[in-house]
């Protein structure tokens, strides 16, 4: 006996059900989407704390980073005062400073930021991105900002 | 005579390639999925401000949105509401936050998921005067908001 074989034509995918899906998904895109890619720095009032044990062995690390038109000077210390200036091209100093001055004080946390009247709003910004940690790294560096109210003077 | 119809030929149902089409929705897919921010913060910049470039990585939070441009001209929630007085009263600022503020924290009281009452978020122009951003800041700590969020543009 004869053997018929039949071909059989491939069956066709139903497209029909995924591709409804994939327009709903792509008008919720569309109403959702931000074209702007923004981010946000956080700061907090300035707060003033009476130092209460002024016999304490270590020196609180009192970080002020003072920003003016040309360089960035950073203040530690209370008791014993230390200060270093970065020209504002030695961004990379800055934070390898700053990495430093965490490794020593672990618990610290906050920075102080003071400005001249007369800095741009993006330079300050630029300073802030230097005083905290690379953003590919996973440590962290002083994330608490408080803005002083007193400004820089010339 | 006998008359010749024209019989119509049963066609097959016409089949649409659509694999361009689709081709054209997995770009524009993956193109929305990149863009996509995941912050409840929807932002619409007022004119004549560029905002700062930076490192930072953190999501924008739903909160009061305080805009200044590079003329120096304020704008709360998109409504201008003027320039920064050099001195005396509270300012349109401070009334205006004082106003919002005495608004979500009567309606805190009827939420269960309270919103936090104490953030305010600005845009300030990138050439923008520290003395300004300052003052904006003191007007708004006038009013009882104590967290700032500076809102910035990513750096690619």
């Amino acid at each position: 006996m004869k053997q018929k074989y039949q071909m059989k034509k491939p069956e066709k995918l139903n497209l029909v059900p995924i591709l409804d899906s994939v327009f709903i998904f792509i008008f919720f895109l569309l109403m959702s989407a931000q074209f702007v890619d923004v981010h946000e720095i956080g700061s907090s009032l300035p707060m003033e704390k009476e130092m209460t044990d002024t016999n304490e062995p270590k020196d609180p690390l009192n970080l002020i980073v003072e920003v003016s038109k040309d360089d960035v000077v950073v203040k530690t210390g209370v008791k014993v005062v230390q200060t270093r200036t970065f020209a504002s091209t030695q961004k990379e100093e800055l934070r390898t400073y700053l990495i430093d001055l965490k490794q020593k004080n672990q618990k610290e946390n906050t920075i102080i930021i003071k400005s001249h009247p007369k800095v741009p709003f993006q330079r300050l910004v630029a300073v802030i991105d230097n005083t905290q940690a690379a953003p590919e790294s996973k440590e962290k560096l002083f994330e608490q900002i408080v803005f002083d109210n007193k400004m820089v003077t010339e | 005579m006998k008359k010749r119809f024209n019989r119509k030929k049963k066609h097959d149902a016409v089949d649409v390639d659509i694999t361009s089409l689709l081709d054209i929705l997995t770009i524009l897919l993956v193109f929305l999925l990149q863009s996509y921010n995941a912050s409840d913060l929807k932002l619409d910049l007022i004119k004549d401000l560029e905002v700062a470039d930076s490192d930072a990585r953190e999501l924008t939070k739903f909160a009061p949105v305080v805009q200044v441009n590079k003329a120096g001209v304020i704008f709360f929630n998109n409504k201008e509401i003027g320039r920064s007085p050099a001195s005396g009263a509270d300012s349109a600022l401070t009334t205006a936050l004082k106003a919002q503020k005495a608004r979500d924290d009567e309606e805190n009281k009827l939420k269960t998921v309270k919103m936090n009452t104490e953030l305010v978020n600005f845009v300030f122009d990138r050439d923008m005067n520290y003395e300004i951003v300052q003052k904006v800041m003191n007007e708004s700590a006038l009013a009882g908001y104590s967290q700032f969020k500076f809102i910035v543009k990513g750096n690619q």
